[in-house]
This record gives structure tokens, C-alpha cells and sequence, in this order.
């Protein structure tokens, strides 16, 4: 079972990989803050699957920080802290 | 499983490649955030889980916020100011192979290194009982090694003074601004994000005792709770800061100091720990340490002395 | 194996495949909004799936639960970041491309 596990792994890290072509080719902002979105949630399953193959739970704590900050940066890509006073 | 490792390791040194020679500021940031995430993955690989804790809250998390804020902040972040990349190619690219070659000596000089037997590590896991906490990390940062823990705190502080000497508030004492896209889904955020991340990081803090966590990782995502609130206008940069506010942030350094000076009477050393107090201290310095560790992450972000609820 | 086992790794490689499609669709749609039309819906499902399987194979109930949580914040999170990029995107005057 942990075989199938590794597997999945090592396909979501090639994707990671491959949408990466996203973040180089752009062509605007938006589109590379997806490519941190996706990258993102990719994370997150490859961090789930690895708390199985590794028996290591703590990675779940990894992942749901990944999914809470993942809401940050894209505020942090819209909104201008630069005061309009 | 070896494959996977390979990827990854290929995927970073990419990714730290494209993020030196990147021609363009905002491409570098966004590479920089995503080579965050795969070094928490490596992190996990490499039986860390601490440490891919403090990547997830401060690498890709919080600093990755702070250089896109700062981005944002820059004038003529928009695309079509952009024609001057910030330095000239051969710059980049020397940089890139410098940095290439510095790595190749650091593995070559690691890889040389021969760890020692009877090194301090197995001698502080034996005494791991005495330490009050059942997790080897949170013992060593905070018992074994608190000196330097108090220390870092300090360097943090400094840190933060400095900065605020050198740079002029990413918000001039005025709140969060977004041109053209206040979209309703704002309020929402805070509401829901603020309070989650608030839990997260207290339980990290917590969690310290017995399993991956800790101050550094709980404190970073309790920032990240307040960077929130002043990106959702919630708080906002003051140019005086409170004496609450001043407070909170030398609490962990004060705390600390106080807890191993009150105990040298009673054990005749500095922080040194009466055996059936130590867990009780070390959780309350934790809490402490997490505090001004927030504060200090909430006050570079905004670059401001103080921050204050905006009048509505 | 048993039958959580099949379950597991039919879900798991469910969730891949969802990962796969809204990788390629994030490559190959032509503007902005459609590939954030790709990777909402893709990445989401494929998350979900991966996260079943994962809670499956953990046969912990706390574990299970934590999952869980992860994935539902996962859905609040890209719903409220691809929200975000779209209006700003549309605020920037991006275009959508008209495909011969």
C-alpha cells in the first residue's frame, strides 16, 4: 500500500515540477500566483501522502499551516499595505 | 523513494537558481515562495518535522508575505515599469555561480565531517528525562541550550530595532489599501483566518512539550494571525508604540531572564530548573518566548513602531 | 488488502488524476481566468480525494479528523485566493484571449 503511496508521491512532485513552467512562462502576475496556488495545494497532498509512507503525523500540522498561509499570500498579493492617507 | 528524493532535490536547485538569476523582482519572490514549500518537503524527508514547521510558518508563510507586501509597496511594481531589471545579467549570474560554488564547498566540507561519538547529542537525549518536556528540540532550545535561545531572542529584538531605525513604514500610519478589488470576501478572511491562525499557533506553542513545535514555529503563525488583521485593515502601523505593546514585545527576552535568575538561590546556577518545576517554567517561557516573537514578526511587517486599531 | 486498502488507493489515484488535470490545464489554458477555472476545480477535487485516501490509511479518528479540517480549509482558502487574483486580474484590465 505504501508503494501506491510513493507513487502518487513521486507523480505530484512531477506536476509540481511541470507547473512550475507556469510561474516561467507567466505571462502576468496573476498567473504566477496561481502557480503558487497549485504549488500549494500540491504541497499539501505530498505532505499527506509522506505522513503515511513515513508514519509521521506531524506533517499534518505542516500541512494545515501551508493551507492557512496559502489564504495569506494571496491577500498579500491583492491588497497595498501602502497607506492611502 | 529515492526517486522522489531526487526530484526534489533537482526541483530546489532549480528553483534556488532561477530565484538568484531571476531578471525580474516579483518573479524572484514568487520562486522564492515556492522553493519554501519544497524545502519543508525536504524538510519532512529528512526527518525534521520541526524544521519543516518553522519553513511552512516562516519561510514560504510569513516571509513570503512580507517580500510580496514589500513588493506591492515598491513604486512601479506594475508590469509595464518594469523594463530595468534590478541588476544587470552578469551580476545575476555571477551571483548564481557564486552561490552554486559556495553550496558544492559547504557539502564537500560536511560530507569531510566526521560526527563525533560521544558528541553532546547523545549524552542530552540520555538526560532527555531531566528536561522537563518529552520533546528533544524544545528541551535543548529550551533547557540544555537556553543560553543560546535567549540569545537568538535578543538578536531578534535587535533585528527589529534595526530595522525600524533604517526603513521608512511599508504604511505610512494609514490602512490597508487594495486599488479596485475591495472585494466582500475581506471581512470574511479576517473573520474566519484570524481566529483559526491564532489556534494553530498557540496549540504549536503547546504542542512544543511533546511533539514537533514550538516557540519559534507557534510564534511565527501567531504573526501571521496580525499580518492578516492589518492587510485586512483590521490594525494598522502607529508611529508611537503603546507601553502594552512595548511590553509584550521584551516579554520572552524578560521572562527568560527572570526565571533563571530567580532560581539561581534555589539551584545555585543560572536557569537552572528545580526538578518538579521545569515544566511548568518551560511551558510559561514558551508562551512568553511566542508572544514577543509574534509581535516582533507584526512590527517588521509593518514596519512601524506600533500598530492600532483603525478609527472606522 | 482489505476493502479501506482498495478503497484507499482507488481514491488516492482518483486524486492524482485530478492533480494531473488541473496541472495540465493550468499549462495549457490560453488567459488567466480560465486557468483559474482549471486549477479551482481540479486542484480542489484532487486534494479531497488524496486527503479520503490518506485519512483512510491513517485509521486514527483524531488523524481522520485533522484531514479533514485541512481539506475544508484548503476549499475556503482557494475559493477566497482565486477570488482575489480573478477580481484583481480584472481590475489590471487583463484580457481574455479570444482562441482562433
Amino acid at each position: 500500500m505504501t508503494g501506491l503511496a510513493v507513487l502518487a508521491a513521486l507523480a505530484l512532485v512531477i506536476f509540481f515540477g511541470l507547473g512550475l513552467l507556469r510561474i516561467h512562462l507567466g505571462p502576468t502576475d496573476a498567473d504566477r500566483i496561481l502557480s503558487i496556488q497549485l504549488s500549494g495545494t500540491t504541497t499539501v497532498a505530498i505532505l499527506l501522502l509522506l505522513s503515511v509512507i513515513v508514519d509521521m503525523p506531524a506533517l499534518l500540522y505542516v500541512a494545515l499551516i501551508f493551507v492557512l498561509f496559502a489564504a495569506v499570500i494571496a491577500i498579500a498579493f491583492v491588497r497595498n499595505p501602502k497607506g492611502g492617507a | 523513494m529515492i526517486l522522489f528524493d531526487g526530484v526534489l532535490a533537482l526541483l530546489i536547485v532549480v528553483l534556488a537558481w532561477r530565484c538568484v538569476t531571476a531578471g525580474d523582482l516579483y518573479l524572484g519572490i514568487v520562486v522564492f515562495i515556492v522553493m519554501g514549500l519544497m524545502l519543508a518537503l525536504s524538510w519532512a524527508r529528512l526527518d525534521a518535522p520541526d524544521l519543516a514547521l518553522a519553513e511552512a510558518a516562516i519561510g514560504a508563510g510569513l516571509l513570503g508575505v512580507l517580500l510580496l507586501s514589500t513588493w506591492r509597496a515598491l513604486p512601479g511594481h506594475r508590469r509595464q515599469d518594469r523594463d530595468h531589471p534590478p541588476a544587470r545579467k552578469a551580476v545575476r549570474w555571477l551571483a548564481g555561480v557564486a552561490s552554486v560554488a559556495f553550496g558544492l564547498v559547504m557539502a564537500a566540507l560536511l560530507h569531510a565531517l566526521q560526527p563525533d561519538e560521544d558528541a553532546a547529542g547523545a549524552l542530552a537525549l540520555g538526560r532527555l528525562t531531566e528536561a522537563g518536556v518529552e520533546q528533544p528540540v524544545t528541551a535543548v532550545l529550551l533547557n540544555f541550550r537556553s543560553y543560546d535561545t535567549l540569545l537568538e531572542m535578543g538578536v531578534l529584538l535587535m533585528a527589529l530595532i534595526g530595522a525600524l531605525l533604517a526603513r521608512t513604514p511599508l504604511a505610512p500610519y494609514g490602512a490597508a489599501t487594495d486599488d479596485g478589488t475591495d472585494s466582500p470576501l475581506i471581512p470574511v478572511l479576517a473573520t474566519t483566518f484570524t481566529p483559526l491562525l491564532l489556534l494553530v499557533g498557540a496549540f504549536l506553542v503547546w504542542a512544543g512539550a511533546y511533539g514537533p513545535g514550538g516557540a519559534f514555529q507557534g510564534g511565527a503563525v501567531l504573526g501571521g494571525a496580525g499580518v492578516v488583521l492589518v492587510l485586512c485593515n483590521r490594525l494598522q502601523g502607529a508611529p508611537e508604540a503603546g507601553i502594552l505593546l512595548r511590553l509584550l514585545l521584551v516579554l520572552g527576552v524578560k521572562v527568560f531572564i527572570l526565571a533563571g535568575l530567580l532560581m539561581l538561590p534555589l539551584e545555585g546556577a543560572f536557569m537552572a530548573y528545580p526538578p518538579g518545576l521545569t515544566y511548568p517554567i518551560m511551558i510559561a517561557i514558551e508562551f512568553c518566548l511566542a508572544t514577543s516573537i509574534a509581535v516582533s514578526l507584526l512590527l517588521l511587517f509593518t514596519g512601524t513602531h506600533g500598530v492600532r486599531v483603525p478609527e472606522r | 488488502m482489505s476493502i479501506s486498502a482498495w478503497l484507499a488507493a482507488l481514491l488516492i489515484v482518483a486524486g492524482t488524476g485530478f492533480f494531473f488535470a488541473g496541472t495540465m490545464g493550468l499549462l495549457r489554458f490560453p488567459d488567466v481566468f480560465s486557468r483559474l477555472h482549471a486549477l479551482t476545480k481540479a486542484d480542489n477535487t484532487g486534494l479531497g480525494l488524496v486527503a479520503a485516501g490518506v485519512a483512510l490509511l491513517h485509521q486514527s479518528w483524531r488523524h481522520a479528523a485533522l484531514i479533514t479540517v485541512i481539506w475544508l480549509l484548503a476549499l475556503a482558502a482557494s475559493s477566497i485566493a482565486c477570488h482575489l487574483v480573478a477580481r484583481d486580474a480584472l481590475a489590471r484590465g487583463e484580457q481574455r484571449e479570444e482562441k482562433p
